[in-house]
């Protein structure tokens, strides 16, 4: 992994004293902590580094060989012992695989991500042993999907999940699943899975909480003269009656005919339907006729 | 009351390292509820998440109670807010399409 410059992470300077050290971990902390920053993963990131940071540079050993070593802090007794092996006028460190060493450059937040309760061996006094750790997941579903309460199975951290989707959730929507994150410690209750859904629409009406929205086209002589028209719900064909003279961007509700209310079994929202109306084109001779016999009436 | 989903505030002590009188200020402060059956106090399985944290921020950030409490309030604005937001913007898809 990358070089990570534990004072510029720490906003420091490089002769800053253990109290500007402690003084900046605590802030940034306050600042980045994930508790303070739910579902950031970019705050998550930065409050292990500054961690990190803080538990090399607090520790006058562990800051002595940092500074003198950088990036191979972690290998300053394999360095120097080599170096004393080499005499004065041996080489030095050559940065790159020692051998021998059991030493890792990914453990780059080994130091803390027991906070987050997936180590047990913490050695900062017991926090998070508890409880199970949490997982979160997406799950990418269609508008048709949810329309009706359905039951499907995930793979979450190679376990199989049947889950039962009810009806009526929302685009970003999360859930929880209670007992599906990761197992409990010394007897604990395990951890919850979040699911947050993603809800794409391919469908022809729009969506705002229960309620569904569509534009129906109409034609003139039905507009004019009223009549008769199956419509699209979500749910199948309804046949709407048209008052004679409906004018055009009349809205009509239907009860009932919009979208499943969640966890509300048999409730559902309102369709509302907008009527476009269609003028005619490519007239006859005839219907140009009769329109002009129309417009010298109303004159 | 079963106690399949509570925990005994001992067990909990001990597990998390922090003292009886802690939780029980907790409880004095409103953001824990302690449950009594008999000569024993339980928390809530439901409530683990919620105190953890509260222990979190308590150790690592050496924050009072009176901030915990302040903290715990904005967080749950802020949640709140982020419920409106995804509904606004669920919204806001209906003139984008």
């Amino acid at each position: 992994m990358d070089f990570v410059d534990y004072y510029k992470v720490l906003e420091i300077n490089k002769n800053a004293s253990d109290a500007d050290i402690k003084k900046a971990y605590r802030k940034l902390a306050r600042k980045y902590h994930p508790d303070v920053n739910p579902n950031d993963e970019t705050a998550k990131k930065k409050f292990q580094q500054i961690n990190e940071a803080h538990e090399v540079l607090s520790d006058p050993e562990n800051r002595k060989k940092y500074d003198k070593y950088g990036k191979d802090w972690k290998h300053a007794d394999e360095i120097e012992k080599q170096g004393q092996q080499r005499g004065p006028f041996g080489g030095g460190f050559s940065g790159g695989n020692t051998g021998g060493g059991n030493f890792s450059e990914d453990d780059f937040s080994d130091f803390f991500s027991s906070m987050f309760g997936n180590r047990s061996g913490n050695k900062r006094g017991g926090q998070s042993k508890f409880r199970g750790q949490d997982f979160n997941a997406e799950l990418n579903l269609d508008l048709k999907d949810v329309y009706t309460t359905n039951k499907q199975t995930l793979t979450v951290n190679g376990k199989s999940i049947r889950l039962t989707i009810p009806a009526g959730v929302e685009n970003g929507q999360t859930i929880k699943i209670p007992g599906h994150g990761s197992a409990g410690v010394n007897g604990g209750p395990n951890g919850d899975l979040f699911i947050t859904f993603s809800i794409s629409n391919n469908t022809k009406f729009k969506r705002d909480g229960n309620n569904l929205f569509s534009t129906v086209d109409l034609d003139l002589y039905t507009a004019v003269l009223g009549g008769e028209i199956m419509v699209d719900t979500f749910d199948g064909m309804v046949k709407l009656k048209i008052p004679a003279e409906t004018q055009n961007g009349t809205k009509v509700k239907l009860k009932g005919k919009g979208f499943p209310v969640y966890k509300k079994e048999g409730e559902f929202g309102d369709l509302y339907i907008t009527y476009q109306i269609k003028v005619p084109t490519n007239l006859s001779a005839k219907e140009k006729e009769l329109f002009t016999e129309l417009s010298k009436l109303k004159k | 009351m079963e106690t399949d989903r509570l925990i005994t505030i001992q067990q909990f002590c001990v597990l998390h390292d922090v003292s009886d009188s802690f939780i029980i200020s907790l409880n004095e402060f409103g953001l824990v509820e302690i449950i009594t059956i008999g000569q024993q106090q339980y928390l809530q399985h439901d409530q683990l998440r919620e105190l953890e944290k509260i222990i979190r921020l308590h150790n690592d950030l050496h924050i009072n109670l009176e901030g915990i409490d302040t903290i715990t309030s904005l967080l749950q604005r802020l949640e709140s807010m982020q419920q409106e937001l995804i509904a606004a913007r669920n919204r806001l898809r209906l003139y984008e399409e």
